[in-house]
């Protein structure tokens, strides 16, 4: 790693330093990382303002014979009900980006709390809680969305909410050992000593000093979270047409016809997910170096 | 005149598959405004665990406080419940602890760390308690205390974080503060600083301290009374100046035998033999008679009580009568 320590030694008191600018100069030291990050972010912007911008139409069937090959108006031709396969590239754009996002928030906001609360208070509760989790863990996860989603019915709204309730026992069990080794530490002790409050101890004290690796981990999940959607779409199980999304994207070039003589109706949401994808894991590749602080700037 | 705190036959016991072991037993103390007592033996004798056995800071399962009282200003602290503990912890009785490297919270600066304690004991606002926190770091002796405010605890020394560990167990402004073994983890010219500084405070305040060591040196310099504990029992009990002149127990005095002197020239230093027995298998009778040399047939048969000399207690058979 690239190392540009001159100005910066332990003893440079004079300016104030904080752990979270630490954090950044090693993250901007990330090659990868930075170019992730630029990237999602440009994709993040796209997919916001440019259906506005180009007045993108995903919806509208026929404007080609199905499966017809780019022309200048629709640059990457159509699908098989013959809508513009570009404006439903941006759309689908959205899909995935969104389930990423706010699947993986529930799960976090889900499983943090669950996990700091087994992990501090320990005893029944620790059982009971990753018991449950255990539970979760132990079905494949795969058939059990299937099934949800087959009672509660496709849509992307229910597909966040699955995919993020089934996430959480990762992010519970994950934090549950750090809270395990940093209730132990001296510094909780020496807080009790003197007299801080249970939920101030958890608050200031636990989250803190062991949220580091869910930041990493949920940068992961993002990624999971964007596949998982995709071959939910994939298996006609996920987000419905006319909606658009990456994986029913794929789902509609599902045969061998399409598949050797129609790339352009499955190259460009495939690539889009794999770029989408490696973006989201090299970010999460720096955050974990840069929140280690171990590491030296 | 009433004690500040008065210890009566606490025993703290460690739950085992075998049953119940007593790890701290029948231990009693008591201890004045103002007094430094000192606790000290060697590694694994119950010393920390009767400390927080006084702060009630002891994880059950599966330790367990199984007989004793604990008055703090006449009131038991073992009858408390979790609220009425948490506002004796720091504003009555605070605690320094063994490890200064890892004892502050990583992710916060010492000053606001210092802050917080602050507002959780007085009724300042939050630019008051700032002041005072600078006002604390300069108490203990820290430099440029306006700059190390700013500073995170890795960015420090060990001297250094102890004496923010000091300040901050001050700034709740205790009657009595715990210290255990506040200067093991240092080096010996910090060791002198941080102890002038404990003694100044209590100079001070009229803060009575429990100086957990096992470095007779710092006991004899610092404490008026000692407690000599060995295998979770207390078995000399006196103040410095009688037990310095002359122990009376064959562990006490072999501890004293063992420090090394710098007027004499010894090629081999005294030592006790033997380690402090496993707490599960300890032997019958005096607890020490395995590696006493002045052991008697009784010694291994029945335990001692803590017989009264005057001013100056000992759990010896040596001692009866």
């Amino acid at each position: 790693m690239m190392v540009n320590n001159k100005n910066d030694n332990i003893y440079s008191s004079s300016k104030k330093q904080s752990y979270f600018r630490d954090v950044a100069k090693r993250f901007v030291n990330h090659k990868l990382a930075i170019i992730g990050l630029i990237i999602l972010t440009l994709l993040i912007l796209i997919v916001t303002f440019l259906p506005m911008t180009m007045k993108l139409d995903p919806y509208t069937i026929g404007r080609e014979l199905p499966y017809s090959g780019p022309t200048k108006g629709l640059v990457l031709g159509v699908d098989n009900a013959g809508r513009d396969n570009f404006s439903r590239l941006i759309y689908g754009g959205r899909v995935s980006l969104l389930v990423g996002l706010l699947s993986t928030g529930i799960s976090v906001l889900i499983g943090i709390p669950l996990g700091i609360v087994a992990g501090y208070y320990g005893k029944t509760i620790d059982a009971i809680i990753m018991r449950i989790a255990d539970i979760f863990i132990s079905f494949p996860s795969i058939i059990l969305i299937l099934v949800l989603v087959s009672i509660i019915g496709p849509s992307m709204w229910s597909i966040i909410v699955i995919i993020g309730i089934m996430g959480w026992p990762e992010f519970a069990r994950l934090i549950r050992g750090n809270v395990l080794s940093v209730r132990e530490k001296e510094y909780v002790e020496s807080a009790k000593a003197i007299g801080v409050k249970d939920s101030e101890i958890i608050l200031k004290y636990i989250l803190p000093n062991s949220v580091a690796p869910i930041i990493v981990a949920a940068t992961f999940r993002v990624a999971g979270a964007i596949l998982q959607e995709s071959s939910l779409s994939f298996l006609g199980m996920g987000v419905q047409p006319p909606q658009a999304s990456w994986g029913n994207m794929l789902y509609g070039a599902q045969s061998l016809t399409v598949l050797t003589t129609k790339q352009w109706a499955w190259i460009p949401p495939g690539l889009m997910l794999v770029i989408t994808i490696c973006c989201v894991n090299f970010i999460g590749d720096g955050l974990r170096d840069a929140l280690d602080p171990r590491m030296k700037i | 005149m009433e004690p500040l705190l008065e210890v009566k036959g606490l025993t703290t016991s460690i739950k085992t598959k075998q049953g119940y072991n007593n790890a701290v037993e029948d231990v009693s103390f008591a201890i004045d405004r103002g007094e430094i007592l000192s606790i000290v033996g060697e590694s694994g004798c119950g010393k920390s665990l009767t400390a927080h056995s006084i702060l009630r800071l002891i994880t059950s399962p599966p330790v367990y406080i199984t007989k004793g009282e604990i008055f703090y200003e006449g009131r038991d602290l073992l009858k408390l419940n979790k609220h009425e503990m948490r506002n004796i912890r720091g504003n009555k009785i605070s605690m320094i602890f063994q490890e200064p490297m890892t004892s502050l919270n990583p992710v916060y600066t010492v000053g606001k760390q210092i802050t917080e304690a602050i507002l959780l004991h007085q009724n300042v606002n939050k630019k008051e308690a700032k002041l005072k926190a600078i006002d604390m770091l300069k108490t203990v002796g820290i430099p440029s205390p306006e700059q190390r405010m700013n500073e995170f605890p890795h960015q420090l020394s060990g001297g250094m974080r102890q004496r923010v560990m000091i300040s901050m167990a001050l700034s709740c402004q205790p009657e009595l503060l715990i210290a255990d073994e506040p200067t093991t983890a240092l080096d010996v010219t910090i060791q002198a600083q941080i102890l002038l500084e404990l003694k100044k405070l209590r100079k001070q305040f009229n803060t009575s301290i429990i100086l957990i060591t096992h470095d007779l040196g710092v006991v004899a310099d610092m404490a008026q009374n000692v407690l000599v504990m060995y295998a979770g029992r207390v078995i000399e009990y006196g103040s410095v100046k009688e037990i310095f002149s002359m122990p009376m127990h064959p562990y006490t005095s072999g501890l004293l035998h063992s420090i090394p002197r710098l007027d004499q020239n010894v090629n081999k230093l005294h030592v006790i033999d033997g380690v402090v027995p496993d707490i599960g298998e300890m032997p019958k009778g005096c607890r020490f008679w395995p590696r006493c040399g002045k052991a008697m047939s009784i010694c291994q048969e029945k335990q001692p009580e803590l017989f009264e000399l005057q001013e100056h207690k000992v759990r010896c058979w040596l001692y009866k009568g």
